[in-house]
């Protein structure tokens, strides 16, 4: 449960967008999509397990 | 333990607003990344509530002892504030992200358990008024 996972989303979030407005420019209108995508899977990768994690300790501390 | 407590207090709301400064970074460009960090942000300052809430819940069972009250009735009372948390934070989520119709539907379906889970005792309480009047 570590804070440093906001600030790793916020880089990645950052640079996800930067990429994406290059590529736009450039003309590569899929890459761009496919950049942000890749961003969203890896967040989502990230943040699954902390609310797994969020969601077991209701489940088990109010005895769902 | 108040000293402690407040320093806590105040850690929880600097994350929280550091969390809230750095969603909104993304709230024109990225949205997704927004919703992301409100949703991170939320589940760890709920982690540090975690060993609060256990604390309070072995005093509550404690004073169940004392009065001998059914226990099964204090842990409906938790299921049910159980369930109205996780549908809160989820109908909160909903409702930041602008998505007020998904919310409503968590909440609904939130309301309609904890109806469920509070039959039994309305009907408990319904045979020990009508034992009392004969």
């Amino acid at each position: 449960m570590s804070v440093n996972l906001i600030f790793k989303i916020a880089a990645v979030g950052i640079l996800v967008s930067i990429l994406s407005q290059v590529l736009k420019h450039s003309g590569r209108e899929e890459q761009a999509f496919l950049t942000s995508l890749a961003g969203l899977i890896l967040v989502l990768s990230w943040i699954l397990p902390y609310i797994y994690d969020l969601f077991e300790t209701i489940r088990k501390l109010f005895a769902l | 333990m108040e000293m402690e407590k407040s320093m806590e207090m105040i850690k929880i709301c600097l994350l929280g607003l550091s969390g809230m400064f750095i969603s909104i970074l993304f709230k024109n460009g990225k949205q997704e990344y927004s919703i992301y960090i409100c949703l991170i942000t939320g589940v760890i300052i709920f982690s540090f509530a975690i060993d609060t809430v256990v604390e309070i819940k072995s005093v509550i069972e404690n004073l169940g002892n004392y009065f001998n009250v059914g226990n099964q009735y204090i842990a409906t009372l938790f299921k049910m504030s159980g369930i109205t948390y996780l549908a809160e934070f989820a109908s909160n989520i909903c409702k930041d992200a602008g998505y007020g119709a998904i919310a409503g539907q968590i909440e609904m379906f939130g309301k309609l358990s904890l109806l469920l889970l509070s039959l039994p005792v309305m009907l408990a309480l319904l045979d020990t008024v009508s034992t009392f009047l004969g």
